[in-house]
């Protein structure tokens, strides 16, 4: 019912009061809340969100609940439009990179498809047009090829030269 | 808010996925191929390696950006040439993507023709020749292609006997008008078994550009056409079916009962077997030296057709 709360609590031990409606965006919590029985005056455990991702994921949810559904993804037809961000969206997910995959993992956890969506977009929208190593540096990832494997790449190329 | 530590690597496959799903095959093979041994795993998956296409998506006609050409000839093909099946190529940069690699599980290869360029220098016969000696010959009797051009001229290059194995060919052609030049193609195309033909604009050349090559496929199965300002439409299909002792030979009525949809249409059929009935009003019939003219073949005749005053 509209305006009732239930208390959620994040790994950090922070217990957030948050209208029912907002939370079942979560299909995560929803499920919990309807399957399992659990009644509103239990403390849910958010065992993998610590406080200030989940206060980012309530302001979030809070923005959106009134959004409709998203339709099912059709991979075969799947858009691959990543411009699609909403202006509010664009300005929530002005934050760090380590806060944009919490958010993700969140999402992901909680079952937030919205959520999820918007903060993979904004992923792939960095990932756009870079180059291998632009990657590495973007994303902070280590080349970890064996010195075997990028000798058998340096021989792909010069095969692909000669060619 | 304290700064998290998150890093892209620390999400799982399936996330990594959903997000590469939001990007086209190309952006996630050019940014991420070679860049370490996870992610190689999971770009080479046949959800991005399966259909390629190697133009600017936003303008079917134009070529991507040299560095972008560069980077799939050089280091992405080569690794990937095997898994692809469906490429999406244009006319400018195609030579150089079909000859960087062999591509054996291709099945569908579509080649979108740059109306920009001069058609003599997009489809020169010599670079073609050796695309299509040293690829599509090969691939072509399983390939299906499908060309896009912007003049139905750019598309008879491709067919003067280069492409003699190919069963299948899908022509988008943005206009049919007379040819720009003498492109003297008369050679049958006897293995091309589906030829589909779309044109969004009119053609008052039907009979003059199309027909000839319509009669170079002589052994088509199959035959569409998206010509929504086609006004006339003439044509004579011949079926052969094996009767293997069927009982049930199609008569006129039934081939007529397949074409309902043609209601305002004329449609002339015959069957070239003889059933049981009788065909009284028959007064002349001309054969084919197809059938061996025994006695009993013209036993069957006279009965078939008993006032029949004509035969040649």
């Amino acid at each position: 019912m509209a305006g009732h709360k239930i208390k959620l609590q994040s790994n950090d031990g922070d217990i957030f009061d948050v209208e029912v409606e907002i939370a079942k965006l979560s299909i995560t919590i929803k499920t919990m809340l309807e399957d399992l029985s659990m009644n509103e005056e239990e403390i849910i455990p958010l065992p993998n969100i610590n406080s200030a991702i989940f206060k980012k994921v309530i302001q979030w949810t809070t923005h959106h609940k009134d959004d409709p559904p998203l339709p099912p993804e059709d991979d075969e037809n799947r858009e691959k439009n990543t411009n699609d961000i909403s202006s509010w969206d664009q300005e929530f997910l002005k934050v760090d990179q380590g806060t944009l995959f919490e958010l993700i993992l969140a999402a992901n956890y909680l079952d937030i498809k919205g959520l999820l969506d918007v903060t993979c977009t904004s992923v792939a929208n960095m990932i756009k047009g870079k180059t291998s190593e632009e990657i590495r540096q973007t994303f902070n990832i280590k080349n970890d090829f064996t010195p075997q494997e990028e000798e058998q790449i340096k021989k792909e190329n010069e095969w692909c030269e000669n060619k | 808010m304290e700064h998290s530590f998150a890093q892209l690597m620390d999400l799982s496959d399936e996330i990594v996925m959903i997000i590469l799903n939001k990007l086209d095959n190309v952006e996630v093979l050019y940014s991420l191929m070679n860049v370490s041994t996870r992610l190689n795993q999971i770009v080479q998956d046949s959800i991005f390696t399966t259909k390629i296409t190697l133009m600017k998506s936003t303008d079917l006609t134009l070529t991507l950006p040299d560095a972008v050409l560069d980077r799939f000839c050089l280091k992405i093909l080569p690794k990937i040439h095997h898994k692809i099946k469906w490429l999406n190529l244009e006319s400018a940069s195609m030579e150089r993507i079909l000859l960087v690699a062999d591509y054996p599980n291709l099945r569908q290869l579509d080649i979108f023709i740059n109306h920009e360029e001069p058609v003599l220098n997009l489809i020169d016969k010599s670079s073609l020749d050796r695309i299509f000696q040293n690829q599509i010959v090969t691939l072509s009797v399983t390939v299906e292609l499908h060309i896009n051009v912007y003049l139905f001229d750019d598309c008879l290059y491709l067919l003067d006997g280069r492409l003699n194995q190919l069963h299948t060919l899908f022509v988008h052609v943005f206009h049919i008008f007379s040819l720009r030049s003498t492109i003297n193609n008369k050679e049958e195309l006897t293995n091309l078994k589906y030829f589909s033909l779309r044109s969004t604009s009119e053609t008052s050349v039907y009979d003059e550009v199309l027909v000839p090559h319509l009669h170079r496929m002589s052994n088509l199965e199959t035959l569409a056409f998206h010509m929504p300002k086609l006004n006339e439409f003439i044509f004579n299909i011949r079926s052969i079916i094996p009767l293997n002792n069927q009982t049930h030979l199609l008569s006129n009525e039934d081939i007529h009962r397949t074409l309902t949809n043609l209601t305002d249409h004329q449609v002339i059929s015959c069957v070239d077997y003889f059933p049981s009935e009788l065909f009284k009003c028959v007064q002349s019939v001309t054969l084919f030296d197809e059938r061996p003219f025994e006695h009993t073949f013209f036993m069957q005749i006279a009965q078939a057709f008993p006032f029949l005053k004509e035969l040649t």
